[in-house]
């Protein structure tokens, strides 16, 4: 065997080879979509302690029934048990806000509000909580005053 | 002469009488004080202190019905514009009993509560309409929580519009550009790659559950911010697209078939699987083209539309990428979306295509 045979046969092996060695970079199907940080969190703080010191929060995922009019809510817990809220609701003629006022309270791992039914909570550390009703779901994320 | 002595004793009598009055006049006049008084009047109240109540009570009165009309008003201005809402949603879901029920249910409960809130519908004599009070603790700061009147329905303290998801209305959908993406999967000599980007917007007109409604509207992406992950494969790209020529690539929706093989539409499941018939244009070229899609709902009552198809690039006169003939690129590339879109309102026509 000649060496410039030789030569071809090792530079045709390594040009079929080479393409095996680069990954791929195609995105897989499953990962087309675009996920959310809040959902692939886990729900395993407290969040007697998360709501402890009140602060403001913002929704990271609204769901349920609600959804369907609800893109967006504040909540400012105030450690005297006062709040104040807003949520952009989205209407026939458009979207406008709402805000509210009110007082808030912690029972055990639920939250009231204004002395209404008790909203079942959960926590995950960074500041996350969640308020569950029937009529729907907001995980909230805890943001900075600016 | 006995009739003369008693005519000289009367006047004498008369004379006397009159002397004495005189004199007990002159003795007392100075401690009498005479007062007029009506004849019945004797035990009663001042009647000037009367009057004085009696017109603080009409100023009161006054006062209550006056913030009785002021609320009854506000009242019927809220109530008419929810009621106007109401009918424009209905209007646009034409034949929707249910919305048609929900108009009905608001316009009777706006009834009886400005019927029972009227100063004109009191009985005379009692006590004129108060102001309801504010709810206890949580208070509508702005118009919409004060304006739906009777609350349509209650979430976390906010008051929202009663009607849910409606995934058999015709809609106009909004693409969420932060929670949708495009893309497309290529294959090269060396390895496979693809493009993705999140810079994507667009409106749709449909009704999810009808294929006959005339679905519209259109897709855009920006191929500028196409990455593929390799800084100069990106650049040879924007230079094949000529994105500074032609700054976006548009998908113009003129359709929608269901495809029954793949599940068709399903609206008790809120479920459709068919083609999306449009025009592609890139790079200034349009062709026709049919994607098949997947369409569902989210959790967060968006509108999830996942599809994929096959395009060559020679039909867009978009040059396949070569690197001295070694390295190539398939002129076959498959065009992905993953949208995410939100209900922004009612259709802006319904049209029957059959």
């Amino acid at each position: 065997v000649s060496a410039e045979r030789l030569r071809r046969v090792v530079c045709g092996l390594a040009l079929s080879v080479l393409p095996s060695c680069i990954a791929s970079n195609v995105v897989a199907i499953r990962d087309r979509a675009v996920v959310q940080p809040v959902d692939s969190i886990e729900w395993n703080a407290d969040p007697t302690v998360e709501l402890a010191n009140g602060g403001l929060f913002e929704s990271a995922r609204i769901s349920g029934d609600a959804a369907a009019h609800l893109l967006k809510i504040y909540y400012l817990f105030e450690t005297g048990g006062r709040y104040t809220a807003a949520a952009l609701v989205a209407g026939e003629s458009g979207s406008s806000f709402q805000t509210l006022e009110g007082i808030w309270e912690l029972r055990g791992r639920q939250l009231t509000l204004d002395g209404g039914d008790p909203v079942g909570l959960r926590a995950a550390h960074g500041g996350y909580v969640e308020l569950a009703t029937p009529a729907g779901t907001v995980a909230l994320r805890r943001v900075a005053e600016q | 002469m006995l009739r003369s002595v008693l005519q000289w004793a009367g006047l004498a009598a008369v004379l006397g009488l009159a002397g004495a009055g005189v004199g007990a006049l002159a003795i007392v006049k100075d401690r009498v004080e005479v007062t007029v008084q009506a004849g019945d009047a004797g035990g009663r109240p001042d009647p000037l202190a009367l009057v004085r109540d009696e017109l603080q009570q009409v100023h009161a009165d006054l006062d209550a019905i006056a913030r009785g009309l002021d609320q009854n008003l506000g009242q019927m201005a809220a109530g008419l514009e929810a009621t106007s809402r109401r009918i424009d949603a209905l209007a646009s879901a034409r034949g929707d009993d249910t919305a048609l029920a929900s108009v009905r249910d608001d316009l009777a409960a706006l009834r009886a509560k400005l019927e029972g809130a009227s100063p004109m519908a009191a009985a005379p004599g009692s006590e004129p309409p108060r102001p309801e009070p504010a709810p206890p603790l949580a208070v509508a700061a702005t118009g919409e929580a004060n304006a739906q009147a009777p609350p349509t329905r209650r979430f976390l303290s906010f008051s929202l519009p009663s009607s849910s998801f409606a995934f058999d209305a015709p809609r106009l959908y909004r693409v969420i550009p932060a929670l949708s993406r495009v893309g497309f999967d290529a294959k090269s000599t060396l390895h496979d790659f693809s493009g993705v980007t999140s810079a994507v917007q667009g409106d749709v007109h449909a009704n999810l559950a009808d294929p006959g409604f005339s679905w519209h509207g259109s897709v855009r992406c920006d191929p500028k911010s196409l990455r593929t992950g390799v800084d100069g494969r990106d650049e040879n790209m924007r230079e094949h697209l000529l994105t500074a020529q032609f700054p976006e690539i548009v998908f113009d929706v003129t359709g929608f078939d269901a495809d029954p093989g793949s599940g068709g539409i399903d609206a008790a499941h809120q479920t459709a699987h068919g083609f999306v018939r449009g025009r592609m244009t890139i790079r200034g070229k349009t062709r026709d083209v049919s994607m098949p899609v997947a369409i569902s709902i989210d959790e967060s009552k968006r509108v999830v539309v996942s599809g994929e198809m096959s395009l060559l690039l020679p039909d867009y006169e978009v040059p396949v990428p070569s690197k001295m003939g070694l390295i190539s690129m398939q002129e076959q590339v498959r065009v992905w979306v993953e949208l995410r879109a939100r209900a922004a309102g009612p259709a802006d026509e319904v049209r029957r295509e059959r």
